[in-house]
């Protein structure tokens, strides 16, 4: 069940969706940045996760939702589960 | 078009929701047991509990011409009291010979701890025993990718589950591919904020197929609307796809799935709707 629709229209689809999260993403981290302490947000993990996310947008390729998923996930250690303790968490 | 809503918590939902459902085409929901925004206190908390998913909610959305299912388990939320879950786990054989049980969900993980694994691994070993389907949550953003490799490992651990007997629930795009490489079936969940939009979802179908896959609501008490599968059939018709393609995800496959439950009994809507039992008021 591939895309049936040409690039050109479907960019003509999203293109006001893009202004508008674009738009959204700069007033919200404006809204940060003008409020007091506003320099402590950028020692916070959370804010760094932004910006590698904001990065993944900026590169080419066909899997950037999959790339910013991951970079919002924890880690996962393989064979967690074939360790002595079986209840471990991984 | 008809469709079903495969995972819908209408117990949290009012008549008018069935009704409003039923108007947009909506002719079958299953409804997963899940966390009612408290731990419940005792193992007769969760016997009423079953008794509403079996016995009144399919006369509530038979009102509204909807026939509803329904899978039962303890919820992981609740799942660190690990005393009360086999309590839980211990009773729910009581209700599997009841009309429309599916089988056992959605069990899974919530924030991958040591006694939610116990507990999954428990509900697994009481739907190899007992020869039911699984219905599997997976965790909420953060959680969600090594919650869901975690549950995948536990289910290979045993070589009694049969992938295609297992629906790993609430996908998204780091977690599709995990579920269908190993046979399972799998399903994305529309939420307004959280989980996948009905774009994305849309987006998936396009990158990963429509086999063994389907999109639900999860309407519930919180932030959710049980109308979302139209929107996404919506999407899917704007994007130019057949009405057959879209059938297949909205409705063939649910009752594919369903069907490896033998107490999965669906009436043709036609047939269904045209005995349509009357409501009552509530007070």
């Amino acid at each position: 069940m591939e895309s049936i629709q040409s690039a050109t229209e479907v960019f003509d689809q999203v293109y006001l969706d893009l202004r508008a999260g674009l738009l959204v993403l700069a007033a919200s981290l404006d809204r940060v940045d003008r409020c007091e302490g506003s320099e402590r947000i950028g020692e916070d993990l959370r804010r760094e996760r932004i910006e590698q996310g904001l990065a993944i947008l900026s590169t080419p390729g066909v899997n950037r939702a999959e790339q910013i998923q991951v970079l919002f996930s924890d880690s996962y250690t393989p064979g967690w589960n074939t360790s002595a303790s079986p209840g471990d968490d991984a | 078009m008809y469709f079903f809503d495969p995972h819908v918590h209408m117990i949290s939902r009012v008549t008018d929701d069935y009704e409003r459902m039923a108007r947009m085409g909506c002719v079958g929901i299953s409804e997963p047991a899940f966390w009612a925004g408290f731990d419940r206190g005792s193992v007769d908390g969760f016997r009423d509990y079953f008794r509403q998913l079996t016995e009144f909610e399919p006369t509530r959305a038979a009102w509204s011409g909807v026939q509803h299912y329904s899978w039962l388990c303890i919820n992981a939320k609740e799942a660190e009291n690990v005393e009360l879950s086999r309590e839980v786990i211990a009773m729910i054989p009581e209700f599997l010979d009841k009309p429309g049980v599916l089988g056992i969900g959605e069990i899974g993980l919530n924030k991958n701890t040591p006694n939610e694994c116990t507990i999954f691994r428990e509900h697994v070993e009481l739907a190899m025993r007992t020869n039911e389907l699984i219905l599997i949550h997976t965790p909420h953003l953060d959680d969600k990718y090594k919650g869901t490799r975690m549950i995948v490992d536990m289910l290979l651990e045993d070589d009694r589950v049969d992938p295609g007997r297992v629906l790993i629930d609430h996908v998204e795009e780091h977690t599709v591919r995990l579920a269908r490489e190993e046979g399972f079936w799998c399903a994305m969940t529309l939420y307004p904020v959280t989980k996948c939009t009905p774009s994305r979802a849309a987006d998936i179908i396009e990158m990963y197929g429509d086999d063994r896959i389907m999109v639900n609501s999860a309407g519930d008490w919180g932030p959710s609307n049980p109308t979302a599968v139209p929107d996404f059939i919506m999407e899917l018709r704007r994007r130019g796809h057949a009405e057959s393609q879209i059938k297949k995800i909205v409705y063939d496959n649910p009752i594919e799935f369903f069907s490896g439950s033998e107490r999965f009994e669906f009436t043709p809507p036609d047939v269904f709707l045209e005995n349509v039992p009357a409501g009552v008021d509530a007070e």
